[in-house]
């Protein structure tokens, strides 16, 4: 199951009333089981869900923000902009616009498989990898480091 | 490449094992290394010796969050062990030769200035 709801509709049309909550509510948490239903009372509408689902909607939402917000911080900087003072992402900083272009591409192949396989520590990763070699790009203790690689690259 | 020492094993420091032959060999650049090395591991005996284990035995799996290649061009080839939420381990595997050259194990290089990032 994937967390990404394919459109806006997260809810089925099945909608029970709170009545029927209270009189069959073993039928309602049975559908409730299977798809999302709404309650409905008065004016009020609620939504019953597997507390899991709700619990991928919500990571699977938050992830997006965060993968939004660093996208917003590189364009930023691309477009010549400061970044503020308290931006989560000042660290990108450490990096020229070619290591970024790499990063974005990362990030959004890593965000696409998140969405196939609502598999979303992937992407939490690949953001913490590249924050730590930011910070490595910090200071002159790595410098050592950073010679010997260029001298004896790796392929 | 200068001065490339033999890193210890954790066993050897802390117990006075006999050193053991590992698929890749574990060198540390210069004195510097192989002091803060011993430290470290007197320091966290346990997570050094997982860490010790993965590099003389696989250096380039990549675990998420704790062992994974660097990014960027400047520290291309370049791969990064976080031992504890404190202490890193930066290193080169060199595949022809199956060694793997240790170039810093002791704290975070540098505490960082950035604001706290969402996911930690």
């Amino acid at each position: 199951m994937t967390a990404t709801p394919v459109s806006e509709s997260l809810y089925s049309d099945l909608i029970f009333t709170s009545k029927d909550l209270n009189r069959k509510s073993g039928s309602v948490l049975d559908e409730a089981m299977r798809q999302p239903v709404t309650i409905t009372r008065n004016s009020d509408t609620f939504a019953l869900l597997k507390r899991e689902r709700m619990g991928e909607i919500t990571t699977a939402s938050y992830c997006k923000t965060v993968v939004i917000n660093l996208m917003n911080s590189v364009l930023k900087l691309s477009l010549g902009n400061v970044l503020e003072e308290r931006d989560p992402y000042q660290w990108i900083k450490e990096f020229d616009d070619e290591d970024r272009l790499e990063m974005v591409t990362e990030v959004l192949k890593t965000l696409k498989y998140a969405e196939e396989t609502n598999d979303w520590d992937e992407l939490k990763s690949v953001i913490f990898e590249w924050r730590e070699s930011a910070i490595a790009n910090q200071g002159d203790e790595l410098d050592e480091f950073r010679e010997a690689l260029k001298k004896n690259p790796v392929s | 490449m200068a001065n490339l020492n033999r890193l210890e094993a954790p066993d050897e420091i802390l117990l006075g094992s006999q050193p053991q032959t590992t698929p890749w060999k574990v060198l540390g650049n210069g004195s510097k290394v192989v002091k803060s090395w011993k430290k470290l591991v007197k320091q966290c005996p346990e997570d050094a010796s997982l860490c010790y284990e993965r590099l003389s035995i696989n250096p380039m799996q990549r675990i998420p969050l704790v062992c994974f290649p660097m990014k960027g061009k400047n520290f291309k080839g370049g791969w990064e062990y976080r031992l504890t939420g404190n202490y890193r381990v930066f290193f080169q595997p060199l595949p022809s030769t199956k060694e793997v050259v240790v170039y810093y194990a002791d704290e975070h290089p540098k505490k960082n200035k950035y604001p706290t990032p969402p996911f930690t």
